[in-house]
């Protein structure tokens, strides 16, 4: 009995499942070099499959919040700069109207001011971006300030009207009106008037924003209350300034009331113009904010792209050794076979 | 000694030769059949001088076919349960194409979040229909994949106990013609070929264990202990099922009346194809299903339309996704059966289905008492807000889905696919690994028992020169008989 026998058949398919085994993996290979990442992530990761979903779902949310952040912060810079034009609007009507305080014969061009700068001002509340008005809060489909000189008159021009003749029990073109002193202006300017401008009735006549302003996720764990709300106050005190030169009768006043009325709007368009540069101070930390948030994730996504690209990328160079291995073993093996072939006994019979 | 003795010793050498040759040109024929077995024969010395050939011997090995056959019933195991799971695989894909479920999760959030960027632009509000569409589509597909693997194993198992039947009947057969044989003692070698081969093939559709008994008679038991083939064989039967639904239950294979797969088997089998299949249709593929089935349910929930009032008076009901039964939400933290085959998007909100994806924003799938935009504001993004949460909310899940029973949804879907890749990845590794020690020991019992064609080139030459050594002797003492006669004469 010979004690190292081997068959024929066993000698040729030893060498056919070595030939076999190295065209798979050549091919996997092939694969791997050409796309720089493992040719079978699921068999390549095992387990370690659901961290590289879990990390692409994240790189997904992270750039998806980028994309709604780039849109707010559009939305954001038109907020601001409709809030600097605002508050452009009250500078130059405060510089509109320090001089012509006292000149009351000048009265008629500082009432058309005071309107044109009404007029001005409603516009700019009006400003929208892609369709959604910036000072509207969520009711984000209407206009947040309405127009006051219409025709049927507006809400807000019917309650100026109507609370001026209940004070005064004569309307604001009524000759009567040279009657008023200052005290009964004054009187009439902290009760009355004061009233229209309200949160109540500044809701009900001026504005149809909605308090509420929209929450919006600048980072997947973190929500930012954005952009301001026509129901600030700093707009229905610049509104009370500008309606008070604008449509108190001022052509027919006497002198002292007419000075009371300009002082009194002059005091009221600096309070509002703080309170709109605090708007602008706060509607910049939120775009700082959304700054910083962007950054954040965009370090995250280069780490995470790193991370991916570590899971399930491959090392070329590693790889293209190894395809050289390959490719010499694989020669090897066809020239051994072949050689093999014609080494038989028959052959020397 | 006389010269006939002589002559009639040569003569016997000459037959002895000429029955070697045959024996030897069969083994050349036979030396690329992986099942021929290497025949031998001996010289028996007869009393009176001369030589007479023995029986043919086979050069068999039990042990080493023994190992073979094992070896070859756990690599079918391996494979059948491999390629089942790269079936279950395209529920998945590569990463990088976004097709799995979770990721489809992923592009929904992404479309709910330019949602809530701007809720009163209709056109996203589609989108997010869209997106959820293809995720409720997902997970529909991944559960008839699941189905199919499940009808495909049972197909399969269908044909295997098919193959086993057939197999059994040709090797009741054979094993009768080697008990005759040994009975009369002439030559059995085919027929012992032959039944090595049929176990060969038995072997790789169930795991296997033999027992030889008086005149080489073998009997068969499945490696778990039922009897296969004693004299006869015992049926093997199965009931395949036709049309499979995620709640199907699968017929068991009974050999001999007694169940050798499924959950109560009381002695399953541990090897072989069919093993391989009844693993992947009963236990494998049902896990994949129950993760399914929970992710669905997850996402049912996580887009449940709530009671906006503090505290909440109504129940939770179905919101952008749903499904049968609708409007109530599935039992939680229960596996409902085959959820990922019904969840769909609500009619209400898909705009193709005549609905108002704008009740995502609003709220109201359910009725007024559901509606949380209460002035119809166009800006109002509080519930998508709130849906959008509720995605890295934490939820509890069915244990049977062998993952973790308390993450949020996306964190679950993750899981699942780790659990899929990772258990194909182990399968695969199993299977190279068997199947590279199925090689070896196809090898080694080929050397054991094949035929080596120079080997037997070298013992023609012998054969050749003993045959002329023998026709010389002839000859010379045909010379000396002439001789002999000559002088005689």
């Amino acid at each position: 009995m010979k004690t190292s026998f081997i068959s024929t058949a066993g000698f040729a398919a030893a060498r056919f499942q070595n030939i076999n085994t190295m065209q798979k993996q050549l091919a996997d290979l092939q694969v791997e070099i050409s796309t720089g990442r493992h040719a079978d992530q699921g068999l390549a990761l095992g387990h370690r499959v659901g961290e590289v979903v879990s990390l692409r779902s994240m790189q997904s949310q992270f750039s998806s919040i980028i994309d709604t952040n780039q849109l707010l912060n559009s939305r954001l810079t038109v907020t601001q700069s409709s809030l600097a034009d605002l508050s452009g609007t009250s500078q130059s009507f405060i510089e509109a109207m320090v001089p012509l305080r006292d000149n009351p014969q000048k009265a008629p061009i500082t009432a058309q001011a005071a309107h044109e700068h009404l007029g001005q001002m409603i516009t700019k509340m009006n400003a929208s971006v892609a369709g959604q008005y910036v000072f509207a809060g969520i009711n984000t489909d209407q206009a947040p300030m309405l127009d006051y000189d219409t025709t049927p008159a507006s809400a807000a021009k019917t309650a100026v009207d109507a609370a001026f003749l209940a004070h005064f029990g004569f309307s604001q073109t009524d000759p009567l009106v040279s009657t008023i002193t200052a005290v009964d202006m004054e009187a009439f300017l902290d009760g009355p008037f004061q009233t229209l401008f309200d949160a109540g009735n500044w809701d009900a006549n001026w504005s149809n924003a909605s308090v509420d302003t929209q929450r919006q996720r600048v980072e997947p764990d973190s929500y930012l209350s954005i952009g301001v709300s026509g129901q600030e106050r700093a707009f229905a005190e610049l509104a009370s300034a500008l309606t008070m030169v604008a449509d108190l009768g001022l052509e027919s006043l006497g002198r002292e009331a007419y000075t009371a009325v300009l002082d009194r709007a002059i005091e009221t368009a600096a309070t509002a113009n703080e309170k709109l540069n605090d708007l602008r101070a706060s509607v910049g930390l939120t775009q700082e904010r959304i700054a910083h948030a962007d950054e954040a994730m965009q370090v995250r996504m280069d780490f995470l792209a790193i991370q991916i690209g570590e899971l399930e990328g491959v090392d070329p160079y590693e790889k293209t050794t190894e395809l050289n291995n390959l490719l010499t073993s694989l020669e090897i093996s066809y020239a051994l076979t072949g050689r093999l072939q014609s080494l038989r006994l028959s052959q020397y019979l | 000694m006389s010269l006939t003795t002589s002559l009639n010793i040569a003569k016997s050498a000459l037959s002895f030769v000429s029955a070697e040759t045959a024996v030897l040109s069969r083994n050349i024929a036979g030396a690329s059949d992986e099942n021929y077995v290497r025949r031998d024969l001996y010289p028996i010395s007869l009393q009176g001088g001369g030589v007479q050939p023995s029986l043919v011997s086979r050069a068999s090995n039990g042990a080493l076919l023994r190992q073979f056959v094992d070896s070859s019933s756990i690599s079918a195991k391996h494979e059948a349960v491999v390629a089942g799971l790269n079936w279950l695989h395209q529920t998945v894909a590569d990463p990088e194409l976004g097709h799995a479920p979770s990721q489809k999760l992923a592009a929904l959030e992404s479309a709910l979040n330019l949602y809530a960027e701007s809720p009163n632009d209709p056109s996203r509000a589609n989108v997010v229909v869209a997106r959820a569409n293809d995720l409720a589509l997902s997970l529909n597909g991944a559960s008839q994949s699941i189905v199919e693997a499940r009808q495909k194993a049972d197909t399969d198992m269908a044909a295997s106990v098919d193959r086993v039947n057939q197999l059994l009947a040709d090797f009741e057969t054979v094993n009768t013609q080697i008990v005759r044989a040994n009975e009369t003692r002439t030559d059995a070698s085919e027929a012992y070929d032959q039944r090595d081969s049929i176990l060969k093939q038995l072997a790789d559709e169930m795991g296997i264990r033999t027992i030889t008994r008086e005149n080489d008679d073998l009997a068969i038991y499945t490696d778990s202990g039922v009897t296969l083939f004693e004299k006869h064989p015992r049926s093997v039967v199965f009931a395949p099922t036709n049309a499979f639904s995620p709640t199907t239950v699968g017929g068991a294979v009974y050999v001999d009346g007694v169940a050798v797969t499924g959950a109560n088997a009381p002695l399953p089998l541990k090897a072989g194809r069919l093993a391989g299949l009844a693993e992947l249709r009963d236990v494998t593929t049902v896990t994949y299903q129950t993760q399914v089935d929970e992710l669905a349910r997850g996402v049912i929930e996580v887009f449940a339309e709530t009671d906006p009032g503090t505290p909440a008076t109504l129940p939770s009901l179905t919101g952008l996704f749903t499904y049968s039964g609708e409007p109530n939400l599935p039992a939680s933290g229960a596996h409902y059966l085959g959820l990922a085959s019904e969840i769909r998007v609500n009619s209400a909100v898909d705009p193709a289905q005549g609905g108002s994806p704008n009740l995502l924003r609003d709220g109201g799938i359910n009725g007024a008492g559901y509606v949380h935009n209460t002035t119809g504001a166009a800006g109002y993004n509080e519930n998508i807000n709130r849906q959008i949460g509720e995605l890295s909310n934490g939820r509890t899940f069915d244990g049977a889905a062998l993952t973790s029973t308390s993450d949020n949804i996306i964190g679950f879907a993750a899981g699942s696919i780790s659990w899929l890749e990772q258990t194909r990845s182990t399968a695969q590794q199993d299977a190279d690994y068997r199947a590279t020690l199925k090689a070896h020991t196809a090898v080694t019992l080929s050397n054991a028992t094949g035929v080596n064609v120079d080997e037997e080139m070298a013992n023609l030459l012998e054969l050749e020169r003993s045959f002329e050594a023998s026709a010389r002797l002839i000859s010379a003492v045909d010379q000396m008989f002439a001789s002999l006669l000559q002088a005689a004469g």
